[in-house]
């Protein structure tokens, strides 16, 4: 039985071959111990070359302008404040007719007095009538009165 | 239409949870492309961080396609660009320097294995080198890679060819595989 060389079982491996050369190597190999093995020498190498493990498992980035606001939520800000402004508006003519009718209210208002009674200080309160005495300014004040 | 153009529309329109699939689903496969592209994990972070905010701001308004493919061409750009202005800065600094110093990323890799095999992927010439990363970290089809890199789907077939039968025997040599 003729082997396949190891040209050919690269290219196998490396699924360089088109489906009917392939079909063919395969069948052959489905009975062949020997190229079987030395395919799976050449798959096992494959996998080797790809294995390095850099120990860089993955980025982290975020989304761009994901901090800031993008145009769309300024535009949707926009637009609420224009209809808060329009809806006030609308209210503020609806109300332009009503009669608002002013009740004037008269509010007197005492003038504040500047003069107050004045008690002399003692010691014991004396209640009887003859020890009552009136303060200078007292008697003003009941001659204004 | 696929489910990637539909997240990034509802992103648009600032749905956050829209915005964090599409990075959940799609930076894990970039940062190891661009780190192994690059060598440095600043750089990985900083292009990865690029490429999205070019898919917001400056991305395709159409749902034709690939999203991942449209992703990977913008990041395998930036890196190249990135990988080549590294690389000139290091020519000016170091000329005395040998050349093959051990990249950031070698020297951050935890397993031997690891190391092994980006030394293995680093001293292919870049054009294998590229396409090799693009189909078994990036998991694009070889019509996908052939758009990315700007080359003919022909091409991209014989230089992946090429670039799996060189880390096989460099695989071999250092001892990696038997």
């Amino acid at each position: 039985m003729n082997h396949i060389d190891d040209d050919m079982l690269m290219k196998l491996a490396l699924e360089l071959l088109d489906g009917e050369e392939a079909a063919g190597l395969e069948a052959h190999i489905s009975e062949c111990e020997d190229c079987r093995v030395r395919l799976e020498g050449i798959r096992r190498d494959m996998d080797l070359l790809g294995s390095i493990e850099p120990g860089l498992d993955r980025a982290v980035i975020p989304l761009p302008g994901a901090s800031r606001p993008r145009f769309a939520t300024w535009l949707r800000v926009a637009a609420l404040v224009l209809f808060g402004f329009a809806v006030g508006y609308g209210v503020s003519r609806l109300e332009e007719d009503r009669i608002i009718y002013v009740v004037p209210h008269r509010v007197d208002v005492a003038p504040p007095s500047h003069t107050y009674p004045s008690f002399s200080y003692c010691e014991s309160p004396d209640l009887s009538t003859e020890s009552l005495t009136e303060a200078p300014g007292d008697s003003a004040v009941r001659q204004d009165e | 239409m696929n489910p990637d153009w539909n997240q990034l529309g509802l992103a648009r329109r600032g749905d956050e949870s829209a915005w964090r699939a599409l990075v959940e689903r799609h930076s894990p496969r970039l940062l190891k492309m661009v780190l192994l592209i690059t060598g440095s994990h600043a750089a990985a972070q900083d292009i990865v961080q690029e490429t999205f905010l070019d898919l917001y701001h400056r991305g395709p308004r159409h749902s034709r396609g690939s999203l991942g493919g449209y992703l990977s061409t913008v990041a395998y750009r930036m890196a190249l660009k990135e990988k080549r202005r590294s690389g000139n800065l290091r020519a000016l600094d170091y000329a005395e320097e040998p050349a093959n110093d051990p990249s950031p990323l070698g020297l951050t890799l935890e397993r031997e294995r690891d190391r092994a095999v980006n030394e293995v992927i680093q001293s292919m010439e870049e054009s294998h080198r590229d396409v090799l990363i693009l189909r078994f970290y990036g998991g694009h089809s070889y019509g996908e890679i052939a758009g990315i890199c700007g080359l003919p789907l022909g091409t991209v077939k014989s230089r992946i060819f090429n670039a799996l039968k060189k880390c096989r025997i460099m695989l071999h040599e250092k001892g990696v595989t038997e």
